[in-house]
């Protein structure tokens, strides 16, 4: 079941209405169970739920055992912690990682054979192989194991009421794109009944549909330009490669965020809020700012589970030490930091999927700016001092955003080529002449119409305003305080806006999100 | 209860009443938008039959395109008083016909349906998406009959832009038109497609070598349900077969079309003649119709505004002179039914347009201007290379030669250029600037709105081409 689909709508309204009817014990058995029947809607089902439910039955059980609160010997508190966490990983690693695998495996040992006719050997590589992974395999596994390093460090107590847990995996609104939520954030919802709140329903709902307007009138119809640019960028270089990769930041924003505020707003129905995954990344005035605001439960899950433990680890303590000796204290001590930084961007590229144009482009490429970023800082602020910058302004602030903006769109770049090598070669199109896209016929020619196009930019224009508007106060609330026909005609206006100037239907194909693959 | 309680309950009930009218208010816009949005274009889907108050029409003609494009109900209306609508349309299924036909006989028992069998020698339920949104969309949206045939034949996964046909026409924001927004339909043929394009068929001169072929598992089950339903509920019955069906396209001779028809044609006497049905069977006995297979056919299946008249004058006396008048009355004088005489007025003109718009030979251009132009007061410019004539409302008010003109007519000034392409502005603005041959543009209302501009020629080989300008703007 889509997300951007009427069943989808039908399935949390009926969801919603029911939900409220029960008492507090049935509510977290209604939700499991519509997750369930939610999930059995998906491509694999039964896939889905044997592995979701493994994987959750074998966290429940780990975390009772390996819970620091509860006596017991540290050593098999240890064993089964580490064995529950690489059987989690094992499966994910052989769901969606298993054609990344193989191709390290083709590296290093090549297979030989014999040439068809001439009998002469011939390298050839393990074929891929076509296993479809469980339903948002990437967001709960990570989600899971959360649960299950908390408990083991002793940050909180195991769960020992199966249902909370299970409704802590299975819970349908998270299941597709995340976001990675905390458990500790989403028990006290799962304790207590959860009363029926006008106010928070509507405001559920009105973020619900500002999600499909944002996938149905801005990221689709974005996806159409970049779509013609990205599949033909030999004919479409110069200016169509940058309008092209700033596009696709639109698209991917709108396509994520949208899909985000879809499941939130289905879950704030539901009474129970989850963690936010973005906040208004597109004003980020730099590289680390805008990891801050962007997938902001993904970079949250690393830095505790992954940056954190290792810079405390003792390998990280003692090539510190060594760094120190070796550069100086100033110094030494970024080596240990960076070393863990490195890992986490790998980590975070490598879990967009099993191909390099993600560790590059999700990855490397951001770790490489904030590290310049950070060790240039001294160097920008000598020549902003010595070429009286004021760097306070709402210019600088311009054009530290616009800077930011087309830096992720460096990284965006391989993310959405098929391949590094298209990357690579999309950025040397860039650099020879073609400004067509600078002409109306150049505009019209990639596949929208001069009123599409003048649409794009109208709802663009408006996601700026909005996001404008969140920065310096909570928008529901804003919205909540104005009078009934305000609200109602904000209300309407979004949802008929959506109706009408979005694409779907038949001759589309808006089920899909971007984020829904990894 | 206390007052805590109690102001928790009334906060709640004030929620869910303000849900209530809102939800109410989102549905209201929602009906209207969906009138909006809806596609009026197709001249398959301007029928308001539903709109109609009920029990309106006595006769309701059923079946595929020829029917739509061979049977004018305001022209029955015209000459022998007989209340009709046509809600046939583009390639209509037996089962498509089979739930719009019950609709029609739950809503308004008409008393006779005539329904057209060339449809009967296909063997599916639905030929494609686009022609079923022609019968679904104009049945009643909570009609039980509507769901039921979109529950017989669209798997579930593709039943959305059915159930909710917003989410199909949604995508005509950008074509909206003042039309769109107004009550109705402007243009209401009660059903009928009018095409004034006239190509030659050749009549296929072989008989066939069976006597009859049997009718497929779906036309058969479909057929047999549809015969049913008119025993039943007492309707009268009568079929049709219209003539030329597959005969001829583009010059080439379909005889196993053709073949395959006839004996469909054939079978479908013997069915009617056993369930005590009448069937006009016009494939095996063109001459009923007079028909001159020179000019009064669009192509090898369908009829032209030529052989529609004559269709159209053929089942009206066919109805006048079998039905009794008690059953179907001559409704003329009736002030309930004073609309169809309003109708009549409006669809005069249409016809007239619709022919001359879609018109490809200048004989019969000059023809449809003379006779369905006839008490419109059209204002027609005609110039060629040595000819140049305007005219309004048949008196000519100018004629000259091959020189260049200037002249005032019908509060326009029209500056004409002769030649080898000719040209003509109006007021300034280019009306017509086409290749050699006669050229025409006409305008309604004495001048005032632009209706067609077409240029007539003769292609490399010789053969008559016409050439239609701002065909889109009407």
């Amino acid at each position: 079941m889509g997300l951007v689909t009427l069943e989808f709508i039908e399935f949390c309204i009926v969801v919603t209405a029911v939900y409220y009817f029960l008492p507090g014990i049935l509510q977290n058995l209604w939700l499991l169970g519509v997750s369930v029947y939610y999930i059995l809607q998906s491509e694999a089902p039964v896939r889905t739920l044997i592995f979701l439910g493994g994987v959750t039955v074998i966290v429940y059980l780990a975390g009772l055992a390996a819970d620091q609160s509860r006596e017991g010997r540290s050593t098999l508190k240890k064993a089964v912690f580490l064995a529950a966490l690489l059987a989690c990983l094992g499966f994910l690693l052989y769901f969606k990682y298993q054609n990344f695998l193989i191709d390290v495996l083709n590296l290093v040992s090549p297979v030989k054979s014999a040439a068809a006719g001439t009998g002469a050997a011939v390298v050839s590589g393990r074929p891929h192989v076509s296993i479809a992974a469980p339903l948002g395999i990437s967001f709960y596994t990570l989600q899971l194991l959360g649960y299950l390093i908390d408990v083991y460090t002793g940050k909180y107590q195991a769960e020992r009421n199966p249902l909370k847990i299970a409704l802590f995996g299975l819970y349908f609104p998270q299941l597709t794109s995340g976001p990675i939520n905390r458990y500790n954030d989403l028990e006290p919802y799962f304790a207590a009944r959860r009363k029926f709140d006008p106010e928070g329903i509507a405001a559920g709902a009105l973020r619900f549909v500002w999600g499909l307007f944002k996938k149905l009138v801005i990221s689709e119809r974005a996806a159409v330009l970049v779509n013609t640019i990205f599949g033909a960028y030999e004919y479409y270089n110069g200016l169509y490669i940058l309008f092209g990769v700033s596009l696709f930041a639109v698209q991917l924003y709108t396509d994520f965020s949208g899909c985000m505020d879809i499941v939130m707003g289905a879950s704030k129905m539901l009474g129970i809020p989850m963690a936010e995954n973005f906040d208004t990344p597109v004003f980020s005035q730099s590289v680390t700012e805008f990891w801050r605001r962007w997938h902001i439960t993904l970079g949250t899950w690393f830095k505790d589970y992954v940056m954190y433990p290792l810079q405390k680890s003792n390998l990280l303590q003692a090539i510190g030490d060594k760094s120190k000796k070796a550069f100086g204290k100033k110094k030494g001590k970024k080596v240990p930091l960076y070393l863990a930084m490195l890992i986490l961007w790998l980590g975070v590229g490598f879990w967009h999927g099993g191909a390099i144009k993600y560790v590059i482009g999700s990855g490397v490429l951001h770790f490489t700016y904030i590290v310049i970023g950070r060790e240039c800082k001294p160097l920008f602020d000598k020549i902003a001092a010595l070429l009286h910058i004021d760097t306070e302004t709402a210019g600088f602030r311009l054009f530290r955003r616009v800077r930011t903006f087309f830096l992720v769109c460096s990284g965006f770049m391989f993310f959405r080529a098929d391949s590094v090598r298209m990357a690579l070669g999309m950025y040397r199109s860039l650099f020879s002449w073609n400004a067509g896209i600078l002409t109306l016929s150049g505009l019209t020619g990639l596949g929208l119409d001069l009123q599409d196009i003048f649409v794009l930019v109208l709802a663009i224009i408006l996601l700026l305003f909005v996001e404008n508007i969140q920065q310096k106060t909570d928008i529901t609330k804003a919205i909540a305080a104005q009078n009934l026909p305000a609200r109602w005609m904000i209300c309407l206006g979004l949802v008929f806006a959506t109706m009408i100037f979005g694409m779907y239907g038949a001759n589309y194909d808006a089920a899909s999100f971007i984020y829904a693959n990894f | 209860m206390d007052s805590k309680d109690s102001n928790s309950v009334k906060h709640i009930l004030f929620a869910l009443i303000r849900t209530a009218l809102f939800i109410a208010l989102a549905a209201l816009i929602f009906v209207l938008l969906s009138h909006v949005m809806k596609n009026k274009d197709d001249e398959e889907l301007t029928g308001a039959y539903f709109d109609y108050p009920k029990g309106t029409f006595d006769v309701v003609f059923l079946g595929p395109s020829v029917m739509h494009y061979g049977v004018y109900p305001l022209e029955l209306w015209e000459n022998y008083g007989i209340a009709s609508y046509n809600m046939s349309s583009a390639n209509q299924t037996v089962p498509e016909t089979y739930y719009l036909l019950k609709e029609i006989i739950e809503r308004d028992h008409p008393k006779l349906i005539v329904y057209d069998t060339t449809i009967f020698k296909e063997d599916f339920k639905i030929q494609n998406y686009a022609n079923l949104h022609f019968v679904a969309d104009r049945m009643p949206y909570f009609s039980e009959n509507r769901k039921a045939m979109i529950e017989d034949m669209i798997p579930e996964e593709d039943r959305e832009e059915f159930e909710i046909p917003m989410t199909l026409y949604h995508q005509r924001w950008k074509n909206l038109k003042a039309e769109d927004f107004r009550k109705g339909y402007t243009e209401d043929t009660f059903g009928a497609k009018i095409i004034g394009e006239s190509n030659p068929v050749e009549l296929v001169s072989e008989t066939p070598t069976d006597p009859f072929t049997e009718l497929n598992d779906v036309p058969s089950t479909y057929v047999g349900m549809i015969m049913d339903l008119c025993k039943e509920t007492g309707t009268n019955l009568l079929f049709t077969t219209f003539p030329i069906a597959g005969t001829s396209d583009n010059a080439s001779i379909h005889t196993e079309e053709y073949q395959t028809s006839v004996r469909t044609a054939l079978f479908v006497d013997i069915i009617a003649q056993f369930h005590g049905f009448t069937h006009i069977n016009f494939l095996c006995h063109p001459e009923y119709l007079n028909l001159d297979t020179q000019r009064d056919t669009r192509d090898g299946h369908h009829l032209n505004v030529l052989g529609g008249e004559k269709m159209t004058a053929f089942l009206g006396a066919y109805i006048r002179n079998n039905y009794d008048a008690e059953l179907i009355p001559d409704r003329r004088g009736d002030q309930s039914y004073a609309f169809m005489d309003k109708a009549l007025g409006k669809y005069k003109e249409v016809k007239l347009r619709r022919s001359l718009i879609t018109c490809n030979r200048q004989a019969l251009y000059e023809e449809f201007l003379a006779r369905l132009g006839a008490g419109q007061d059209l204002l027609v410019v005609k110039a060629s290379a040595n000819e140049v004539s305007i005219s309004r409302g048949g008196e000519v008010l100018y004629a000259g030669g091959a020189e260049p003109v200037t002249i005032s007519a019908g509060g326009k000034q029209f500056e004409i250029t002769p030649g080898e392409t000719t040209t003509v502005k109006a007021d300034g603005a280019l009306v017509s600037q086409n290749r050699a041959g006669t050229q025409f543009i006409v305008y309604k209302d004495g001048g005032k709105k632009l209706s067609d501009s077409v240029c007539f020629g003769v292609n490399e080989s010789g053969a008559e081409i016409s050439r239609h300008m701002f065909n889109e703007d009407y």
